[in-house]
């Protein structure tokens, strides 16, 4: 399940140094690292804190990868644990729901959402991740599989059933059916 | 409608906010000038290090200590057996022997 990652660990990202520090890793990936852990935690808040989170851990493991795909991919895949593990604590069940759209927000743009967005995100956090990765990243079924840890037949079921879930969502039927 | 077409979109306008950017990288920059500073001074204060020669030594003494020990149990333990008149082999030796030259005789 981890070749992808682990046979591939031969390139040493050069960038990474103890004296110096380079953090174009953060402008490069920090809107996909943000858009995967939205697409796990369901809200902005919880996103900004998996996405410090991931990036620290790069830079306390600071991986081999081989090349800027399994860069992407190890990022991704580190995001999604980190969410998950977010949303198995104790700390986040036990805690109140608030919506956060009624929340005023400190950045200088208010958040809006569209209603696609908003109906991804209100799905269940397995199917909105492989629709994430499925839909916006373009992985094949296969990737998600490694990148989630399951089984290239889990993974299409639940992008069957998000796909279902969204169509009902966001329209009816007719909705998505490409041509 | 395109639903990958719409989520790509939708997912187009989320974006990582450049204050919180700009927080990670501080505090990226922190966490790697306060290691970068606790190796040095860990390594300033380290104790120097045992040279393998004494645990080998050590090891050694052991071992000897262990072979003399055992050496001296096995001999103490076949002396005994040598001279003792109550040992299994003696008792052994006169029961097999005398049953036999019973029988014969009386037949």
């Amino acid at each position: 399940m981890l070749t992808m990652y682990k046979d591939d660990m031969v390139h040493q990202n050069t960038e990474i140094t103890m004296t110096g520090v380079s953090f174009s890793i953060v402008d490069k990936y920090k809107d996909t690292v943000y858009r995967a852990a939205l697409a796990t935690v369901g809200n902005p808040h919880d996103a900004e804190d998996i996405m410090q989170e991931v990036f620290f851990k790069y830079f306390r493991l600071q991986p081999k990868l081989k090349n800027e795909q399994h860069e992407k991919a190890w990022l991704l895949r580190v995001t999604i644990n980190e969410g998950k593990n977010l949303k198995r604590s104790v700390w986040f069940r036990n805690r109140t729901t608030v919506d956060f759209r009624t929340i005023p927000d400190s950045s200088e743009e208010p958040r809006e959402m569209s209603p696609v967005l908003e109906a991804v995100l209100s799905l269940p956090v397995k199917y909105r991740t492989v629709i994430y990765l499925y839909y916006y990243e373009e992985y094949a079924v296969r990737q998600i599989a490694e990148i989630t840890a399951q089984t290239e037949a889990a993974v299409s079921k639940q992008l069957s059933r998000g796909r279902n879930m969204l169509q009902k969502k966001l329209g009816g039927t007719n909705y998505g059916h490409e041509a | 409608m395109d639903m990958k077409h719409d989520i790509r979109q939708a997912f187009d306008s989320v974006h990582a906010s450049d204050a919180l950017v700009e927080k990670i990288k501080q505090e990226l920059y922190q966490k790697d000038h306060l290691s970068s500073f606790e190796e040095e001074s860990f390594e300033a204060i380290e104790a120097p290090r045992a040279s393998n020669w004494k645990a080998g030594v050590f090891v050694a003494a052991v071992l000897a200590l262990c072979i003399g020990c055992g050496g001296a149990i096995f001999s103490l333990r076949t002396q005994i057996n040598d001279f003792n008149p109550g040992s299994s082999v003696t008792v052994t030796e006169e029961v097999t022997e005398s049953p036999s030259e019973t029988d014969f005789s009386e037949s």
